[in-house]
């Protein structure tokens, strides 16, 4: 192997892709010799992480069976290792004193383990000694090895997990089998013993059908607390452990009905809608206390399921919807929510790319490593902010420790940017479930790009240093956004496209296979790559750069396509959808965000992603195309209404499940203040409510300046249904309230003021508020002044059609008080204006239904 | 014998020293494999890396031998080290249909195609790869069943270390072009 091929690959290695053509261009090198060296060379990866993480992983699951070879466990000899848990090594077993030919699995605990597991090992065993039920797994026998090594026998089942057997099974089997399974949990609680492990791998079906509940792994006695530390949130398997196992909350019985729902819920995949959906919905509440009382309930509803009768669930539906709504208001705020952030909430947990290895530094990295893999787990579970603000603190402390001694290693340097960048994603980045800390996010996120440019100094190809530049400002581009006064986003996104282009031009993006393996780093880069290639079109979007947001959005859907993310493809329809919405193409914007909301439909077999946050956006979207309040839409606000409510509900419900996330309830206040908004003509009242939810919603956030702003909002939004109900007075203290935010915020006063930022709309809510309490002449001098400031900041209603709409909206709402204050020359000259500015896009766009009803309004 | 002796041996090619020293060195690889997982039960990726240095260590009785004797234990470990694995990921692939063995290492994420399959398919490529180019294979092996640094497979090998991390560099990149495939 030192062909040409191969000479002509360590000539261009080390080139940049302009010098790599030169080169070629002046030895007049074959062009089929080129393309078998580019081929290479588009292998020519950073570092060796991929191929010594699958080598390590490997190593791990295979040399296990080494292990315990031919070890004799009381009457039993070990025979081979079948599986590895939270509690030790699991092994087939034969009883080796030739009575009788018994299989057993034979755990045995692993002899570095804390006394605490000790501790379980033993109550496990007691526990375990006493049943009998054809549904559990009986002891066989328990006791130590001649090394004093604890080990348990239990009856072996040969059988398959649940979840694998179910698979063959129709709707109504599965609920069978599934009872049967209730059964054997139920009989455990009546000997007060809670599982606490419950999945479809700890439930074996025998061939002739009979479930087996296995792995009282870290059974508890009823009166028991759990310990929550990390050592316990490893032994769980969060897709069906409990919010409260996860955030170390009390165990009770209701924690394995809520793992029993979890499992069903997996089992039965695509049918799970109406009655079953509510009965899942009860027992999966995050609140112990609101779900199921006893398995037995439960399994009474699944089994009035399968009669047809009427289920106990919904029984309690209304009057859980009222309490609850009554409870906690979750209500409204801002519509800046509704930005890229929402969008990419949820659905981008890509990003798992594993720490390059260089040994010295082999075991704190791989530690680090570790954390981020658990923090992947937990982020998108209830309760999990706690967990993840220890896994930030642990890994910068690791981190530190590896900066401190890097010695411009450029693999080690490509390893700490994306340390440091991920550490970052979890603070405060909005396209993935955070702690809400910007400044921290900005910092780290610093230090990452400081890390990378060092990189790319000593290896100006390097691929994958490419695409961490091109996340990394694309992160930055996305905190810059989110912050007020908002920082330099433009320049952020350009540079991260232009990253991501040079990372494109090194080679096509490898589809990866479909599962996503140690191997499948280009299945990693190729989400990363649609991830930042869409959010910077939606960012362009937002900007008004349409034309450079469709290429970016088309070059990307491509990739999406081409590399099987279907999510991800739905999830860019959205922001076509909204692009086209933005230069008034409403129908084929309504065409987009349809398909849109079909791709967004999960497969069962999708684990990873939590599309609901996408979803709720498409709703959203499909609900602003259809008749957003003062904004483009076409005026089908019942319909509008309608969807707006669906998001609303998704979006409380997020907030519900994880009160700690920022995210969620920036995506709440974003959905309140759209509905109340369209609410405020029909439903006053309601729609005050909705704004003094979205307002306690948004200062539960604390140390945010989105949070703030978004309360200011939502006050001066707050006034208009007030002012409709009479209730002027409180209009005015929120008008107060609302002034006395944006000043701390040193966003008023101001001379320049944005249009549809905070000041805007609660100085028009204050000209308003003005006219109304009887002050004509004040309210319209405010009007007046703040059309000085809207103009100083340049808008661009010629070009822009959002701005076109939000001024069309402000010189409709003046001329309103100049009318009032008879003074019909100055109405009419604004009115005049109005419709000038509508001709303009006539002209521009003719037919365009929006635009002709702004001309005959 | 010390394992130091043996080394010394090995390198001046007393085949009486090689055979003396690959059954030790096997042994204390399996053993230290099987004392690693009782340790680690919690199920992180196990590091063939971290098992050599430790099986060296122990064999030179915590002293601290010459570079040169080292760089031979760790060429000798790293070709046993892939042979262990292969060997076991062979037996393994051969009994698919227990499904208690496709549960757990739930704390490993991302944890798509079978593992055993996977160090196969590294296995085949390296095959091939040695077919072709038997120093590039084996410097594959050194770095990654090994663990060795370009300085201590450029001193088993009597090569610059600049050659050593210049192969290194194309045959990793031929072997993921390989296992892409």
């Amino acid at each position: 192997m030192t062909g040409p091929v191969q000479e002509l690959f360590h000539q261009l290695a080390d080139l940049s892709l302009p010098q790599r053509e030169q080169y070629c261009q002046e030895h007049r090198v074959d062009p089929k010799l080129k393309e078998q060296a580019e081929a290479l060379l588009a292998f020519d990866a950073a570092g060796d992480a991929d191929l010594d993480r699958s080598i390590s992983l490997v190593a791990s699951h295979v040399l296990t069976r080494l292990d315990r070879h031919d070890q004799r466990c009381g009457p039993f000899r070990l025979i081979d290792v079948i599986g590895r848990g939270g509690m030790g090594v699991v092994y087939l077993a034969e009883r080796a004193d030739g009575e009788v030919h018994q299989r057993a699995a034979v755990k045995l605990l692993g002899a570095g383990l804390a006394s605490l597991q000790q501790d379980r090992f033993l109550q496990e065993r007691e526990i375990l000694a006493g049943f009998a039920h054809p549904n559990i797994a009986h002891l066989l026998d328990a006791g130590h090895t001649g090394d004093g090594q604890a080990y348990l026998a239990m009856e072996y089942v040969d059988g398959q997990p649940l979840d694998a057997f179910a698979a063959q099974l129709d709707d109504r089997q599965k609920i069978t089998l599934f009872l049967k399974v209730c059964a054997a949990v139920a009989y455990l609680h009546r000997h007060l013993v809670v599982h606490c492990d419950l999945k479809p791998s700890n439930i074996l079906v025998t061939a002739d059908g009979e479930p087996k509940v296995l792995d009282f792994g870290i059974a508890k006695i009823l009166e028991a607390k759990v310990d929550p530390q990390i050592t316990n949130l490893r032994m769980l398997t969060p897709d069906f452990a409990s919010p409260e196992q996860l955030s170390g909350g009390r165990i009770g019985t209701t924690t394995d009905i809520y793992s029993l729902a979890a499992v069903l819920k997996r089992i039965m995949a695509h049918a799970v809608k109406g009655d079953l959906s509510v009965i899942l919905t009860k027992a999966m509440r995050p609140e112990p206390p609101d779900r199921y009382a006893t398995v037995e309930q439960f399994a009474e509803d699944l089994q009035a399921l399968l009669d047809s009768r009427p289920i106990r669930a919904r029984q309690g539906e209304l009057a859980y919807r009222t309490r609850k709504f009554a409870q906690r208001y979750w209500l409204p705020i801002a519509a800046t929510a509704l930005t890229l952030a929402g969008l990419s909430a949820g659905l981008f947990v890509a990003n798992r790319e594993r720490a390059v290895a260089q040994r010295r530094f082999n075991d704190v990295r791989e530690l680090s490593n570790r954390l981020f893999d658990i923090d992947v787990q937990v982020r998108q579970l209830p309760g999990a902010a706690k967990t993840r603000q220890l896994i930030v603190d642990t890994s910068l402390e690791y981190l530190a420790r590896l900066a401190k001694d890097r010695g411009g290693d450029p693999t080690l340097d490509l390893d700490l940017g994306t340390a440091y960048m991920r550490v970052a994603r979890v603070q405060g980045v909005p396209i993935s479930p955070h702690l809400g800390q910007t400044d921290e996010a900005e910092r780290n996120l610093r230090i990452a790009g400081r890390l990378i440019d060092s990189v790319l100094r000593a290896q100006p190809g390097n691929r994958l240093a490419f695409l961490r530049a091109a996340q990394i400002a694309h992160d930055r581009m996305v905190l810059a956004q989110s912050r007020r006064p908002t920082g330099p986003a433009l320049p952020l996104a350009r540079q991260s496209e232009e990253w991501l282009q040079k990372y494109l031009r090194t080679g096509s993006v490898n589809t990866g296979s479909v599962n996503t393996g140690p191997l499948d780093t280009a299945r990693v880069e190729a989400e990363a790559v649609v991830i930042v290639g869409m959010n910077i079109a939606n960012w362009y979007s937002r900007q008004g750069l349409v034309d450079d947001a469709l290429r970016l959005l088309r070059q990307t859907i491509g990739i999406a396509k081409a590399t099987n993310q279907p999510l991800q493809a739905g999830a860019i329809q959205v922001v076509v959808a909204r692009a086209l919405r933005s230069r008034g193409d409403l129908d084929g914007a309504l065409a987009a965000i349809r398909e849109g909301a079909r791709m967004l439909v999960v497969p069962p077999s999708e684990t990873r992603y939590n599309p609901r946050r996408t979803f709720r956006l498409a709703l959203m979207t499909e609900g602003q195309i259809l008749g957003e309040d003062a904004g483009i839409g076409l005026g089908r606000t019942r319909e509008a209404t309608g969807l707006f409510e669906r998001a609303f509900a998704i979006s409380q419900d997020l907030v519900r499940s994880d009160a700690d996330n920022a995210e969620s309830r920036f995506a709440m206040v974003g959905d309140g203040m759209m509905l109340a908004a369209v609410l405020r003509h029909t439903d006053g009242p309601r729609a005050v409510a909705i704004y003094d939810s979205v307002r306690n919603a948004a200062a539960e956030i604390k140390n945010n300046l989105r949070a703030r702003r978004n309360e200011a909002a939502a006050l001066a939004a707050s006034t208009y249904p007030l002012r409709a109900l009479g209730r002027s007075g409180e209009a005015g203290q929120r008008l107060d309230q609302a002034f006395a935010i944006l000043r701390e915020l040193k966003l008023y006063p101001a001379s320049v003021v944005e249009l549809g930022s905070e000041p805007d709309e609660a100085l028009r809510a204050l000209a308003e508020q003005q006219a109304f309490t009887g002050h004509l002449t004040l309210g319209i001098e405010t009007y007046g002044q703040l059309l000085d400031k809207l103009m100083a900041s340049k808008p661009e209603p010629q070009t822009n059609l959002e701005d076109a709409t939000d001024l069309s909206n402000f010189y409709r709402a003046m001329a309103r008080l100049h009318e009032q204050a008879r003074q019909n020359e100055a109405s009419a000259a604004l009115r005049a204006r109005r419709i000038e500015l509508w001709r303009h896009w006539d002209r521009k766009l003719p037919n365009n239904p929006f635009i002709r009803r702004q001309l005959t309004q | 014998m010390e394992i130091t002796k043996l080394l010394q041996g090995v390198h001046q090619g007393d085949s009486q020293a090689l055979q003396t020293v690959i059954p030790l060195v096997y042994d204390e690889l399996k053993k230290l494999a099987a004392g690693h997982l009782r340790g680690e039960s919690a199920g992180g990726p196990l590091q063939t890396t971290a098992l050599v240095h430790e099986a060296f260590l122990r064999l030179a009785q915590g002293q601290h031998p010459s570079y040169e004797n080292r760089s031979h234990f760790f060429g000798i470990a790293s070709r046993l080290m892939r042979q262990i694995l292969v060997d076991m990921a062979r037996a393994r692939v051969t009994e698919k249909r227990n499904y208690l063995a496709e549960v757990q290492l739930a704390d490993i994420p991302d944890f798509g195609r079978r593992p055993d399959e996977s160090v196969l398919i590294i296995d085949q490529a390296l095959t091939r790869l040695a077919k072709a180019d038997p120093l590039k294979a084996q410097l594959i092996e050194m770095r990654y069943f090994g663990g060795m640094t370009a300085e201590e497979s450029a001193s088993v090998l009597s090569l610059s270390v600049h050659a050593v991390r210049r192969d290194l560099r194309l045959a990793q990149a031929w072997l993921r072009q390989e296992m892409a495939e």
